[in-house]
């Protein structure tokens, strides 16, 4: 009985002290703001805008390399594309010359049997 | 001047009119940040925060819904941010003494608890109020804090919650029960 009644009086305190924690916003004094809040966030507004400046300067020279990479690039695949135009342009070159079995040194030697005779 | 005429001219770029709207509205953001890191300092780092957001993102405040009603919820997503980087720092810090490496967080504590307070007690019951809530679930939290510290009504709360009146006394209930629980559990293992 006294057992049950020391139970009984822990937990309405343990209630108790519940109840208080879970009101004490209302008991707490809510602090005072900074007086030199708006200085301060004026302050740090500026610093944060002279930090962005280099922000935009690297961004700009990194967009620049990108643009600089991206041209040679382009430039490479333009050359290589040509070259296999050109190379592409002698095998028509060189299937025509079998198909006509025409030569340099033939017509050289054409020529000059012409001008012996 | 009109809260319109006001925003319109930070729209335009104006950085008077911007700080005249801090001046406005510095303490409401103080308070409603303070309200969920329960720490003075962190409180004003995070104000300050929010007022920068505010001063970035202004171009996209529409009217749809009241200015203060957009401010609190940016402050109220500020302050949950930092509560969930500071969970994240806890339980990695709390890895980190399990290995030995870190005993610095006990003198963090230690510091915060004994903070120079004319009620002490009324500052301990809020740290341990604090712990509790930070167990509740993101809606419960902010249902709770703005209800119980900022005293807004609940249409408020639903309002920069965007939901509906009765949800939000919902909310509020669950919080309540649970943190009833939790503290109870708190108060019978740190008994007296």
């Amino acid at each position: 009985m006294k057992e049950a009644n020391k139970m009984e009086k822990q937990n309405f305190n343990i209630a108790q002290e519940v109840e208080k924690t879970l009101n004490c916003f209302s008991e707490i004094q809510k602090p005072e703001l900074n007086p030199y809040f708006v200085s301060k966030l004026s302050a740090r507004m500026q610093a944060q805008q002279q930090k962005n400046i280099p922000k935009i300067a690297v961004t700009f020279k990194l967009a620049l390399a990108l643009f600089i990479l991206l041209l040679n690039f382009a430039t490479i695949f333009n050359y290589l594309n040509n070259s296999t135009k050109i190379n592409s342009d002698e095998n028509i070159y060189s299937a025509i010359q079998s198909e006509y079995s025409v030569d340099a040194t033939d017509l050289y030697a054409d020529n000059l049997e012409n001008f012996n005779n | 001047m009109n809260e319109q005429l006001l925003v319109q001219q930070i729209q335009q770029g104006s950085e008077q009119a911007f700080f005249q709207l801090v001046e406005q509205y510095k303490t409401m953001v103080f308070y409603t940040c303070n309200g969920f890191v329960q720490d003075r300092e962190e409180a004003e780092d995070l104000a300050q925060e929010v007022f920068i957001e505010l001063f970035q993102s202004i171009e996209t405040f529409n009217f749809q819904s009241k200015l203060s009603t957009w401010i609190y919820r940016i402050a109220v997503n500020k302050s949950l941010d930092l509560l969930k980087y500071k969970n994240r720092k806890k339980r990695f810090s709390g890895i980190k003494q399990v290995f030995g490496v870190d005993r610095e967080t006990d003198n963090i504590s230690a510091t915060y608890n004994f903070e120079a307070s004319a009620d002490i007690e009324n500052q301990e019951r809020a740290q341990i109020l604090k712990e509790a809530i930070n167990k509740l679930p993101k809606n419960q939290q902010i249902a709770f804090t703005l209800n119980k510290y900022d005293d807004l009504s609940y249409a408020e709360i639903a309002e920069i919650m965007q939901t509906s009146v009765s949800a939000v006394e919902s909310l509020i209930h669950r919080a309540k029960k649970k943190l009833q629980e939790l503290l109870y559990n708190y108060y019978q293992i740190h008994k007296k």
